[in-house]
């Protein structure tokens, strides 16, 4: 008789879990998005319309070379939604743009237009915030705009090429705001604890040269010939010209050359070869093109510049190791109350010559310098950090 | 809307739909090539025709551009069958869609000819083509202009 009523009472007790659990379920409100560009399409689209006075401030601001006025303070308050949405974005893990790759070189990426115009907002109010003394404030949208960068990702050499563009800002806007509060040790420990992790999601061109290869090597056919002319007509020839030499047979050829030629750049831009050596070896690369050879020409119109694009990622290493090995002189600084005489042990290295960045303090601050030059700008890059 | 504004709206509407450029209408001669005809609708009205839109023209004219809007709607909302899906060839000047100059190829040749500058003014020429939207709609003005 007991065991009985026990099984009742838990047989009700079970049902009435189970009643809870589906209500509970039923009124449940929807998650928010658990992609990261979804919240950035609602950003993009909450940024209101300037007039392009308003929006040349705002790029200045943000760039550094005004100082943020009343005007600046007004748009960015307009901003507020966005700024907002794309904080949410960007602390999602995952971001998907859907692009359409199966358009080939037809895909369409709007977005990237309007992911600078983000970043001149976020990067006006971090200088805004600056400004107002909230240095923490700003450094925080100073990172989120690094979290920006890894999200418009690597998956075209476009997107590629404007994520390095936004993180850069982001880098410069950080060094003016690092200056100001140089003081501010727990500041600086957080700034450096935050900088450390980027390397976790560092870009690189390797997996868009990827995608690229088989965009590519799908076009070099006789039914996507229409559209390899239309790409390649910038190298001479009208479309009709082009579409008149094309065959199967220099498809394939070109498919061949064009394969061996960028499997081999992937493999010098993954591999360990010090920079100047990669960069000849990439250089031979795209001169063993032969023009005379038709097949050869179309792939080596549709390669891009490896070296060139090798470089990118170089200077992008040495941009992010100089702002961590800034972020621990600064840190040194605000402990001691002085910079550190000479550079201190075990910092990030200059992956252009793979030695320590040259150290020098300055009048205004410090200088670090890389100790090798970078060959596509002929040009020996140096990060400039002020003290204030 | 009043009811002369509606039969504008409907000539406008009508005069897209049909051809009426060329053809003009002679009373005169019409009248002369049928004149039996002409006299039994006289003769049926008990007064001479007037110069104001007899009632039942107007309803036909209704009638004509009902018949119109519904099917440009049907072949609108029409799913086209596997074989149809290929768009017929279309005569006339092609117009480029400025989207364009957001594609990968228009961006990539930008690169390839200027580097990251030409790239970044060509990001920048299209946002003044494409947008910003502005966002000063919120949900519950839209909502308003839905419902009237």
């Amino acid at each position: 008789m007991r065991t009985m009523l026990r099984r009742r009472v838990l047989r009700a007790l079970l049902a009435g879990c189970v009643l809870l659990t589906t209500v509970g379920q039923a009124g449940a409100i929807p998650p928010d998005p658990d992609n990261a560009a979804l919240l950035y399409y609602q950003a993009f689209m909450s940024i209101p319309e300037f007039e392009g006075e308003v929006r040349d401030l705002l790029r200045n601001v943000a760039q550094g070379k005004v100082d943020p006025n009343d005007a600046a303070r007004e748009a960015i308050g307009k901003c507020r939604a966005a700024i907002e949405t794309a904080e949410a974005a960007s602390e999602l893990s995952i971001c998907h743009w859907g692009f359409r790759f199966s358009q080939g070189f037809d895909c369409l990426m709007p977005q990237l237009s309007q992911c600078r115009v983000l970043t001149f907002v976020l990067l006006a109010e971090a200088r805004v915030q600056a400004a107002d003394g909230d240095h923490r404030s700003a450094l925080e949208r100073c990172v989120m705009l690094d979290n920006f960068a890894r999200h418009i990702g690597d998956d075209t050499l476009i997107s590629y090429l404007v994520s390095l563009a936004v993180r850069n800002l982001g880098y410069e806007c950080m060094r003016g705001i690092m200056g100001q509060a140089s003081g501010d040790a727990s500041l600086m420990r957080w700034l450096k604890s935050e900088l450390s992790t980027t390397s976790e999601h560092e870009l690189t061109p390797i997996r868009s040269l990827k995608i690229e290869r088989e965009i590519v090597l799908k076009m070099l056919r006789m039914e996507n010939a229409e559209q390899y002319a239309r790409v390649v007509v910038g190298e001479g020839g009208t479309e009709e010209e082009i579409l008149a030499k094309v065959s199967e047979e220099m498809f394939a050829k070109a498919r061949r050359i064009y394969n061996e030629h960028v499997t081999e750049a992937l493999s010098v831009m993954g591999g360990p070869m010090p920079y100047e050596q990669a960069y000849a070896r990439l250089d031979d690369l795209m001169e063993s093109f032969d023009p005379n050879d038709p097949a050869a020409a179309a792939g080596g119109a549709l390669a891009p510049a490896l070296a060139k694009i090798m470089t990118l990622k170089v200077r992008a290493e040495a941009h992010t190791n100089a702002m961590r090995a800034g972020a621990e002189i600064y840190l040194q600084k605000a402990k001691s109350g002085k910079l550190p005489a000479k550079l201190p042990a075990g910092l990030p290295k200059d992956p252009f010559s793979r030695e320590d960045f040259a150290y020098e303090r300055t009048d205004d601050g410090f200088v670090l310098r890389c100790q090798a030059k970078d060959l596509d700008k002929d040009t020996i890059h140096e990060y400039v950090f002020a003290v204030r | 809307m009043s009811q002369r504004r509606d039969e504008n709206w409907l000539d406008d509407e009508l005069r897209r739909a049909i051809d009426t450029t060329n053809p003009q209408f002679d009373a005169e001669a019409w009248k002369q090539k049928y004149a039996v005809e002409y006299q039994t609708l006289v003769a049926r009205l008990g007064k001479p025709p007037s110069s104001k839109r007899p009632i039942r023209f107007v309803i036909t004219r209704y009638a004509i551009a009902a018949v119109i809007l519904i099917g440009v709607g049907v072949l609108l909302t029409r799913t086209p069958e596997p074989g149809e899906r290929e768009p017929a060839p279309r005569p006339g000047p092609t117009v480029t869609s400025p989207a364009e100059m957001t594609s990968m190829m228009a961006l990539r040749a930008a690169y390839r000819q200027g580097g990251q500058d030409a790239l970044e003014q060509l990001l920048d020429t299209a946002m003044e083509k494409l947008g910003p939207r502005p966002s000063e709609t919120p949900t519950l003005r839209l909502l308003s202009d839905f419902e009237g």
